[in-house]
């Protein structure tokens, strides 16, 4: 995957991008704003993605989107800007374009999210059960809002692709709550576990009257790894923190 | 009562069409004869003249402004095709044989006639529904066609009258209708008067044209048809005068609402993104990052969302409730960074396919989180529930706090009177305040149902 970044200052900008783009895959270009050498580049180079400041005094960032697009029809752009401004605000020939905004300043996790975006592999989350519980997405460390969300998500990976019941969900949970307290706790779970995903681009959850399934696809888990007969990390230890789990010990036993 | 009522209206259009009838032979009593026709001549013409106008005008407002002014245009144009060839009309053409009108002439006004009463059907079921229903609007088309059909055998038996006399029914049935929705004041708006009353008079032609023409005194009676033409256009520029009136009348209060509405959010901006929160908040930022760079950019991103949620505010009015709950999180997420112990906040969220006005649930939240004291508490908490409902949609901001005292905010808090006021402009709905001292907090809201829309059930 190739990349450009065009912004007229921004050395801060590419401390970050430095610091981000780790990956092989991707080539990166900075350019201040010469529309000449910028064109001249994308004409010689398939560039898959174009990060572009909007206001720079030798081209405006929009203007030149309009140019790009031209060369290369499939180019994606990503505006980076201290303006306020939103998709509606773009002239038409370049929305269809416009994958989406960077705010100055910039939070180094939506970077992360626009180039999982223009990467041709679909983003994977790695999950580790054995012997605590963690997630990493694009070898980003994934964080969740409460500690509850974070046990919720745990037990939908462990129901594999099977669909979890606001019931069974709280029978897990909250299995000490009265059922009024353990609802409104479960749907406040439920809401930040899907923003959390939300915010990573990586929507792996169907919602739907109190249940919920996940779809398995993009994941790689060391437990289901292990139900499917791999060697794996297996030490006798699954999801610590969690009363809950030690019901499935016992079968991981007896695989061991 | 109904059936009263009913009775009432139908014995006056009784008596209002019997008064047309009987204002016609009155004129044709005083001797409006032959000789007298070309003093009328220009009379005709000029109503003539200004029906044509009419029609110009329906059709360049149905082809500029909105296709909805298509029910006119066929009323005007079906008005003009029965002047046209009405007996005033003929004896303009051949003023020597004014009593016999050609019979094509006769049969293209009765047909134009009952083009006019169904065009009128039409547009009343347009507009308001009730008043004439789709079913009897079709009904009456069948029995119009059947009529026209009806003359056309009578007149060669020259026993057309009947077929005039076989549309009396519907008519009163129409006029009845029309009167008993006035009477329920369902539709007694200026417009819907105004349109059966041109109605009225298409219907007093008719009169005198089925007196005329069915021979029963004898002979022509002249300018009755142009008369009763010259009221309908006079009635015509009646609702075009209204109806340009009113649409200033309501360009004037969109544009007051508009003025008012931007008041309040600039007042609103004012409120969130004040100095003093400014200020606190980059102090916050910094602390963080003296503590730790990962801890400093968390702060910095929180504070930088919010500033642009809150700029962003200035050109919205309403926003999706997720959003609005991204407002919050990421001022909560600025006001835990500040605390020592954390707001405990619950998104307990069931529904969230509907709108609100943009940073109006935050003022509430922000009250809570400022004046509640939940975190003193071992169990406080603050909560924001969103349920599907009847009505559309509820939601409700509570906290287990110190609760206030519920008179003095609603004199004093700016911010929670301006929210208030957002939601009765924006949305009509009334925001719902309880407290009680020591026990917390209870603010609810009913989002009505065109604020909702798409989305599902969690």
């Amino acid at each position: 995957m190739k990349i450009i970044v065009v912004d007229d200052e921004s050395d801060a900008l590419h401390i970050v991008f430095d610091e981000v783009i780790s990956r092989k895959d991707t080539e990166y270009k900075f350019f201040k704003d010469k529309p000449e050498d910028i064109l001249e580049y994308v004409a010689a180079n398939v560039v898959d993605g174009a990060f572009l400041d909007i206001k720079m005094p030798e081209i405006d960032g929009t203007v030149l989107a309009e140019k790009l697009i031209k060369i290369r029809p499939d180019i994606k752009i990503v505006f980076i800007t201290g303006l306020n401004v939103n998709k509606n605000d773009l002239p038409e020939q370049i929305k269809a374009n416009t994958l989406g905004f960077i705010y100055k300043p910039y939070d180094k996790n939506e970077l992360i999210n626009y180039l999982n975006l223009l990467s041709d592999e679909a983003a994977r989350l790695d999950v580790v059960m054995f012997d605590t519980f963690e997630c990493t997405l694009g070898g980003r460390h994934l964080e969740f809002s409460s500690g509850k969300s974070r046990e919720l998500f745990a037990l939908l990976l462990v129901y594999g692709g099977k669909t979890l019941s606001m019931s069974d969900a709280i029978a897990h949970l909250w299995p000490d709550h009265d059922t009024e307290k353990a609802k409104i706790l479960y749907r406040d779970a439920v809401w930040r576990l899907r923003k959390t995903l939300q915010n990573v681009n990586f929507n792996c959850i169907g919602f739907n009257y109190g249940e919920l399934t996940l779809d398995r696809q993009n994941i790689n888990c060391d437990f289901w790894n292990m139900l499917e007969g791999k060697k794996g990390n297996y030490r006798g230890d699954f999801l610590k923190n969690y009363d809950w789990s030690t019901a499935y010990l016992a079968k991981l036993d007896k695989l061991d | 009562m109904k059936k009263k009522k009913t009775a009432i209206v139908i014995i006056l259009q009784v008596l209002l069409v019997s008064a047309g009838a009987l204002i016609t032979l009155i004129i044709s009593a005083a001797g409006n004869t032959a000789s007298d026709a070309g003093k009328s001549e220009m009379y005709s013409v000029a109503v003539g003249v200004l029906l044509i106008a009419v029609v110009v005008i329906e059709i360049s407002s149905a082809l500029k402004i909105h296709s909805s002014t298509i029910h006119t245009v066929f009323t005007s144009s079906s008005l003009l095709l029965s002047y046209l060839f009405s007996s005033d009309m003929q004896s303009l053409i051949n003023p020597s044989d004014a009593v016999a009108l050609a019979a094509v002439a006769e049969y293209v006004n009765f047909v134009a006639f009952h083009l006019i009463v169904l065009s009128h059907a039409y547009l009343i079921n347009y507009l308001y529904k009730t008043g004439i229903t789709k079913k009897e609007a079709a009904a009456l088309s069948v029995y119009s066609a059947a009529d026209c059909f009806l003359y056309f055998i009578l007149s060669k038996f020259s026993l057309q009258y009947i077929a005039y006399l076989a549309y009396i029914p519907p008519l009163i049935f129409i006029i009845a209708k029309i009167c008993l929705s006035m009477v329920k004041k369902q539709n007694c708006d200026t417009l819907f008067i105004l349109i059966s009353a041109i109605l009225s008079a298409a219907i007093g032609i008719y009169g005198a044209v089925f007196v005329s023409c069915a021979g029963l005194c004898g002979r022509h009676i002249y300018s009755v048809e142009t008369t009763y033409i010259l009221l309908i256009v006079l009635l015509y520029i009646l609702v075009y005068f209204i109806f340009i009136t009113k649409t200033d009348r309501e360009a004037l209060a969109a544009s007051e609402y508009k003025l008012k509405a931007e008041k309040m959010k600039t007042r609103i901006l004012r409120e969130q993104i004040n100095p003093h929160f400014i200020f606190n908040s980059l102090l916050t930022v910094k602390e963080a990052y003296h503590r730790d760079m990962e801890g400093g950019d968390r702060a910095m991103n929180f504070f930088s969302r919010y500033l642009r949620a809150n700029v962003e505010a200035m050109s919205l009015d309403l926003i999706a409730f997720g959003g609005e709950l991204d407002i919050i999180e990421n001022y909560i997420g600025l006001e835990n960074m500040k605390r020592e112990k954390p707001v405990n906040i619950i998104y307990d969220v069931e529904y969230d396919a509907f709108n609100l006005p943009v940073l109006s649930l935050q003022v509430f939240v922000e009250n809570a989180v400022k004046y509640a004291r939940t975190e003193e508490k071992e169990d406080g908490y603050i909560s924001i529930s969103s349920r599907k409902c009847p009505e559309g949609a509820m939601v409700e901001v509570c906290d287990n706090g110190v609760g206030f005292d519920v008179n003095e905010v609603k004199e004093n808090s700016c911010g929670i009177k301006n929210a208030r006021e957002r939601f009765k402009i924006l949305l009509n709905t009334d925001v719902q305040i309880e407290s009680v001292t020591g026990e917390g907090t209870r603010v609810k809201i009913y989002i009505p149902e065109d604020a909702c829309g798409g989305g599902e059930n969690l």
